[in-house]
């Protein structure tokens, strides 16, 4: 039996970095509000700190940071005519769990979406024609456009205090940056990142090809900085430990660096960890969230009513909690009718390694996680796709993040995978190769979704999440032809061999791709194929707001981090005012 | 499936145990010797089979096997020295990677400097002395099916 606690008037399912950007901008507005966390409490000190944060085997291939997926896991299948299965160790995607989130070991990288990305149906049809989109494929436009997120991404990007080199201020173009790039109000908080030695060689091969080379922007920073909550962060070190650890350094934005302590200070907000949420509560009628119940970590049930549920956790558990909850129509794939766990989609992720002379010391592990050089020139509708018969794009440059030997020992083709041949290969390749990273976007098929598994419980006794995913040969082309791009460059860098190879399918979940895992609770502006509405509000449920990279209808070719800070800033300053004047109102009607 | 990954039911432990108990026992029946005794080329060539083979070792087929001693080799060889392999940090000076330094900002835009200080490991102290968990002396196998001569001639 649920205790019951007093109401409240938000609940935030989830303390990760929207979690706390919404937790900041309601208790602002007054609001009385609890933050839910299923993980621990965790901070820079002293859970970050070195040296025993420099930990390989324990951050980056054990997985410290990431959920435990002996309690709590998906099931993963390519198709709907095979047996899904759990996910029993993390390789290709890496969710993350506790304060902060996976904002706590993400990167950094930090893009906004192109405007023609953000229509990428309406735009599609209207240069290339109706048809030139696979049937299978249920692209749609997102209801925003990059003119209408732009002060979301100022505000976000001057949250975080990212590095970079702006390409274009109110349609002022700049040399250096990136010349794709739609206008932004004003240049990045702070300058780019120093330019390690293997993305200057890429800088120099890319602009020798007739391309536009500009630096990674970076949430490690490149000097010290003040943002407009009061948080001061410092220079990135380069110490080339930043994907899957916490930085020591308060170098990298993460909630703990850019907002946490303002918010945990606020006598509005309380935070409980180790609360795992079972599922929002509905009124009789459905028509209202009367708040959540959820488990602490004595076993304890707990509800906790509120007026209004921010459901702000990872995308995959966002789509979950919805199902859990019977909130909106399930997709289904054999009608194409139901839209919670529609458009699912990823990244598609390929690599090209430039082996170079033994003089030349390219020192891989004097790198931050978001750092070095790359193009734009394929990114979404930068080039024409007509001849090629292809959506999306891809992004690819030497942004190497780190030389840790466990998993970054390249040796080139042929080489046998262990033995003295091998120990001889990384000996002599180790310090002398440069890795392009080609980064490329994934569009939602009606084949691809996500919905409640039939067999698999978590330790709570719910259902797992199932996955069914593979990738669209669309994407499948459209890797095929920016790998090629990317070797051409990569030639053109002086090395001895080059080597890469597009990505191919079948999808599967034994190795790492990314942790851009996106939609399931798209938004749009028909009900009919989008879980909420502009705003992120629940077409269904009105006091629900449900925000993250799930609300991507597809995906762009660029990191998702930005885009879902500056819909958590839109939505909250849609909650705030607007929502709040009448609450318990759809903002749009459908 | 394999892109569906690990599905077994052992944990890692009991995936080697289980595995190991067999090549010994396949090893004493074929050679009457040990694995660790067969000279360097057979050894290779044991595990190639290993590798390539679908041989059934106590219930883990021999390629998943041989696929968790490889990444757990290249994880105790490239791994900080505290959890007892890469030994003086060997693995490190053979490719140059530094350990656990915390900081690279003033040599990064040095570009192809020859990063030449010792490498650093979480465990030193201040007199470099790097500290490790002591190891007992290896437990003896138990179960149904023990290992095999080695134990009989009291262990190592």
């Amino acid at each position: 039996m649920a205790t019951r606690l007093k109401e409240v008037d938000a609940v935030l399912i989830g303390v990760g970095l929207v979690g706390t950007m919404l937790g900041r901008e309601l208790t602002k507005a007054g609001l009385k509000v609890v933050g839910l966390e299923r993980g621990n409490a965790q901070f820079t000190v002293p859970d970050f700190q070195g040296p025993h944060m420099h930990d390989e085997l324990r951050y980056s291939v054990r997985k410290a940071f990431m959920q435990d997926n002996t309690k709590e896991a998906m099931t993963f299948r390519n198709n709907v005519n095979q047996v899904a299965l759990p996910i029993r160790r993390w390789e290709s995607f890496l969710p993350g769990t506790g304060l902060g989130g996976a904002a706590v070991h993400w990167n950094g990288q930090t893009y906004r979406f192109q405007d023609d990305e953000f229509k990428m149906r309406s735009h599609t049809e209207q240069r290339y024609g109706k048809g030139f989109i696979d049937a299978e494929l249920t692209v749609q436009d997102w209801g925003v456009t990059a003119a209408d997120m732009e002060p979301y991404y100022d505000r976000f990007e001057y949250l975080l205090g990212t590095s970079g080199q702006a390409g274009n201020v109110k349609g002022q173009k700049i040399a250096g940056g990136n010349p794709f790039e739609d206008p932004r109000s004003r240049p990045y908080p702070t300058p780019p990142m120093k330019e390690p030695y293997g993305s200057a060689i890429f800088r120099k091969a890319a602009a020798s090809l007739g391309y536009h080379p500009f630096p990674q922007p970076s949430s490690n920073l490149s000097q010290p900085y003040t943002n407009p909550e009061g948080m001061t962060l410092q220079a990135c070190m380069f110490c080339g430990y930043c994907e899957r650890f916490g930085c020591e350094h308060y170098a990298k934005s993460s909630p703990q660096t850019i907002l946490l302590p303002v918010l945990l200070k606020d006598k509005n907000f309380t935070l409980r960890t180790q609360s795992q949420v079972l599922r929002i509560n509905l009124a009789k009628d459905k028509k209202m969230a009367t708040g959540v119940t959820y488990v602490d970590a004595a076993g304890r049930e707990f509800e906790q009513p509120a007026k209004l549920v921010i459901l702000c956790s990872f995308a995959l558990n966002n789509v979950r909690m919805m199902l859990l909850s019977g909130i909106g129509q399930p997709y289904d794939p054999k009608t194409g009718q139901g839209v919670v766990g529609r458009n699912y989609a990823y990244q598609t992720m390929s690599a090209v390694q430039v082996f170079f002379d033994e003089s030349v010391n390219i020192n891989p592990f004097m790198r931050s996680g978001a750092n070095g050089t790359l193009i734009a020139d394929f990114v979404g509708d930068n080039f024409d796709h007509g001849p090629h018969k292809f959506i999306g794009g891809a992004y690819f440059g030497d942004v190497m993040t780190n030389g840790r030997p466990i998993e970054f020992h390249p040796t080139p083709p042929g080489t046998p995978a262990w033995g003295a041949k091998w120990k001889e290969a990384v000996v002599r390749h180790y310090n002398h190769t440069s890795v392009l990273n080609v980064h490329g976007s994934s569009m939602a098929s009606r084949n691809n979704y996500l919905d409640l598994d039939p067999t698999y419980k978590d330790a709570w006794g719910q259902p797992l999440l199932r996955i069914t995913f593979d990738f669209p040969a669309n994407d499948l082309r459209m890797s095929a032809f920016t790998t090629d791009k990317a070797l051409a460059v990569g030639k053109a860098m002086g090395g001895r061999q080059v080597a890469g190879s597009a990505r191919k399918g079948p999808y599967g979940v034994t190795q790492y791709q990314t942790t851009h895992n996106t939609g399931g609770t798209a938004m749009g502006l028909d009900p009919g194929t989008s879980v909420v509405n502009r705003y992120l509000q629940s077409w269904d449920v009105p006091n629900l707001f449900v925000i993250g990279a799930s609300n991507f209808p597809q995906n762009a070719t660029y990191n998702p981090t930005d885009t879902v800070g500056a819909l958590a800033y839109m939505s909250a300053e849609a909650i705030v005012n607007r929502y709040l004047k009448a609450p318990g109102q759809a903002m749009v009607h459908a | 499936m394999p892109g569906q990954g690990y599905q077994l039911p052992f944990t890692p432990a009991e995936l080697f145990r289980n595995a190991v108990r067999a090549i010994n026992d396949d090893v004493q029946h074929r050679r009457n010797t040990t694995f660790d005794k067969l000279p360097g080329n057979e050894q290779d060539a044991y595990l190639e089979s290993l590798q390539n083979g679908n041989q059934n070792l106590n219930g883990v087929p021999a390629h998943t096997f041989f696929e968790s001693l490889l990444a757990l080799t290249i994880e105790g060889f490239f791994a900080d020295p505290i959890y007892g392999g890469n030994k003086d940090m060997a693995a490190w000076k053979m490719i140059g990677f530094p350990g656990a330094y915390a900081s690279f900002y003033h040599l990064v835009d040095q570009h192809g400097i020859l990063f030449t200080r010792a490498p650093m490991s979480m465990g030193e102290d201040n007199r470099r002395m790097i500290h490790i968990q002591p190891v007992a002396a290896q437990p003896k196998a138990v179960g149904p099916n023990p290992v095999g001569a080695t134990d009989k001639k009291g262990g190592r």
